[in-house]
């Protein structure tokens, strides 16, 4: 039996997590809690940490019965190339990373909503696992596999794939699952 | 739809990574390579849409990089990427002809919007160059090329020609283009699997033109070492196209009519007449009615020529078929220098239409021939024609000033000047050779009328 890992590096608020997982239900899970920010990845010229850097350890020490790990963090990412990322993933491969850093209200200056960050961070773990099975980003803007490089166009786009994507999600899944 | 292809150069592992798992994200397909040389020889050797280089590299920079990418491919939009911003490296990278220069780390949406602009602006240029291609195979009647109504009524007259054995006299002025209608005759008739013989009687001196077209036998004079057959007789079975029939001398037209009228010849210094079965087109570019008249040109070898005359109209009376032509040239001759040219500017076009062409279609791919060769940018501009292209336009603007309103010397002189720098986009060398002045003197003269170059 394989698993959807979902790994804590840090803290999340209690409620966000099983709002979370109760979304993502295309696979038995299970939920890793690591407190330790993986410092190996932070870069202090930048004040961030390498998402690709976080997700090549988390390649190395994925548990057996894995099948593809999501990380959710509260720390910045960035890429070398990038000011920044909501998060990232392997393209056909079994690790995503996302970051709530960015998706939380407070980073832009404006009073908590627990609720918005919920459905911010379910766009993003759907839009990273898309990419962990072979999607690349979508052209209709209303899919959450459209490419969001703001918070602005990130609330706008839906929280399910376009049907052209779910076709491809759901025949990904049942060959990975199921051979 | 094809994925669009990018390319991705810089020394840095990390950096060259991070770029192509993002842009591979995005359904690109990237590939990476660590050093400029590398990257040159996978531009040379395959299409890119885009190329993505860091400025600071080993062996050979950014800039090198870019420079050799634009003498090849001039048409694959380079970005300068560098994490160590400055101005005048900026400055050198646009002027060097980069797409963009962007400062790594990159905001994501900035560099998403700079890719898309500019594969979307390269996605249409490929797509114009292939409505353009399609238009003109539409517009493309054997080898003759044009939607106007008079070149419709010289294709309609090939078509009911070609099947015929009618002798066929084409007429029109030089670089009309009177062998491509023969030649267009021969392809479509019942002769096409023969070869089409032609020969340029004003080309040929008179005293060899008898033995071009009859042929000799070995000794007929000196010089003739071997047997030679002439054009009438390698036209057997086909067609003998003689172009500017109105050059040959009066003795030549004798033995042309005599062959005409008994369809058998004998060779320079044969004794055995020689029956033939050809087909003739015959073209001029002189009046051959006043010819008779003078007494220059036979009128029954005239009535021979003239059973089905085609007059093919010089370019100016069939302007709207410059853009197709000019299209057809820009393609042919890019091609044939490996320079990547893929248009005319609207303001070239212009002047394309509304020059005289006393050279027709002739001149006109010699004008285009020339500006491809100069040209430095993907669109040739008008200061890319030869001078008396740009020359004329001048002069027919200072004309139509003159005729309107009576001016000085001085007034005539500024607004000549102003007309020549407006056409030349201020190219100060390039004005001042069409003036005929030096720039020194167009400075001065820029200075005294207190000209100035507009924003």
């Amino acid at each position: 039996m394989k698993y959807l890992y979902v790994q804590i590096i840090g803290t999340i608020k209690q409620g966000i997590l099983e709002d979370l997982i109760g979304s993502l239900n295309f696979l038995p899970f299970k939920v890793i809690k690591k407190n330790d920010y993986p410092l190996f990845a932070f870069e202090p010229r930048r004040n961030q940490y390498y998402a690709k850097k976080i997700i090549e350890h988390l390649i190395s020490n994925m548990p057996a019965d894995c099948e593809k790990l999501i990380a959710i963090t509260d720390i910045d990412l960035c890429t070398p190339v990038l000011t920044f990322v909501f998060g990232e993933a392997q393209l056909g491969g079994s690790v995503g990373i996302v970051s709530m850093n960015r998706l939380k209200q407070e980073f832009y200056s404006l009073p908590a909503n627990n609720g918005l960050l919920i459905k911010r961070l379910l766009k993003v773990c759907l839009h990273e696992l898309g990419h962990c099975y072979g999607l690349v980003h979508c052209s209709n803007s209303k899919c959450v596999m459209y490419l969001s490089n703001n918070i602005i166009s990130l609330d706008n786009k839906g929280k399910k794939f376009c049907v052209k994507c779910e076709e491809f999600f759901d025949k990904r899944t049942r060959k990975e699952n199921y051979g | 739809m094809a994925r669009n292809r990018i390319l991705v150069v810089d020394d840095e592992e990390i950096m060259r990574s991070s770029l192509t798992d993002w842009l591979k994200e995005d359904g690109y397909y990237v590939q990476a390579v660590e050093d400029g040389y590398k990257a040159i020889e996978k531009v040379k050797e395959e299409e890119w849409d885009l190329a993505v280089v860091d400025l600071k590299m080993p062996k050979i920079d950014g800039l090198e990089v870019l420079e050799k990418i634009r003498k090849m491919k001039p048409e694959v939009p380079v970005i300068i990427v560098t994490a160590y911003a400055a101005i005048d490296t900026a400055v050198m990278a646009i002027k060097a002809g980069a797409a963009d220069y962007i400062v790594k780390p990159f905001n994501p949406e900035e560099i998403s919007v700079v890719i898309a602009k500019l594969l979307e602006h390269r996605r249409l240029i490929k797509e114009n160059i292939g409505l353009r291609k399609e238009l003109n195979k539409r517009h493309k009647f054997q080898d003759l090329i044009g939607k106007s109504p008079k070149i419709g009524k010289v294709i309609e007259m090939i078509r009911t020609v070609a099947p015929t054995k009618s002798t066929v006299l084409i007429k029109g002025e030089s670089g009309t283009g009177k062998e491509l209608v023969a030649r267009a005759i021969h392809d479509l008739g019942p002769r096409k699997k023969c070869p089409f013989i032609a020969a340029a009687c004003g080309a040929i001196p008179e005293s060899l033109l008898e033995a071009e077209l009859f042929g000799y036998e070995k000794g007929a004079f000196t010089g003739a070492v071997s047997q030679h057959k002439g054009r009438i007789e390698l036209a057997d079975k086909s067609t003998l196209f003689l172009d500017e029939i109105g050059d040959i001398s009066l003795k030549t037209q004798v033995n042309l009519l005599r062959f005409i009228q008994e369809r058998e010849f004998r060779r320079v210094g044969g004794k055995d007449p020689i029956k033939v079965d050809i087909r003739i087109i015959v073209a001029t570019n002189k009046n051959l009615e006043q010819m008779i008249t003078n007494g220059e040109f036979r009128e029954d070898l005239y009535y021979r020529f003239n059973v089905i005359a085609i007059e093919v109209p010089p370019l100016r009376e069939r302007t709207e078929d410059i853009p197709l032509l000019a299209e057809h040239f820009l393609e042919k001759f890019s091609l044939d220098t490996g320079k990547k040219i893929y248009g005319l500017s609207d303001e070239s076009m212009r002047i394309l239409m509304e020059y005289n062409w006393p050279g027709n279609i002739r001149q006109l791919a010699n004008t285009i021939e020339h500006a491809i060769v100069v040209a430095n940018e993907l669109e040739i501009q008008v200061c890319d024609f030869p001078g008396y292209i740009i020359a004329s336009k001048v002069e027919d603007r200072t004309k139509a000033a003159t005729r309107e309103t009576p001016q000085s010397l001085e007034e005539l002189e500024k607004e000549c000047i102003v007309n020549t720098l407006k056409i030349n986009n201020w190219n100060i060398q390039k004005s001042a050779n069409i003036l005929g002045i030096n720039r020194v003197t167009l400075y001065n003269k820029i200075k005294k009328y207190g000209l100035e170059k507009p924003k």
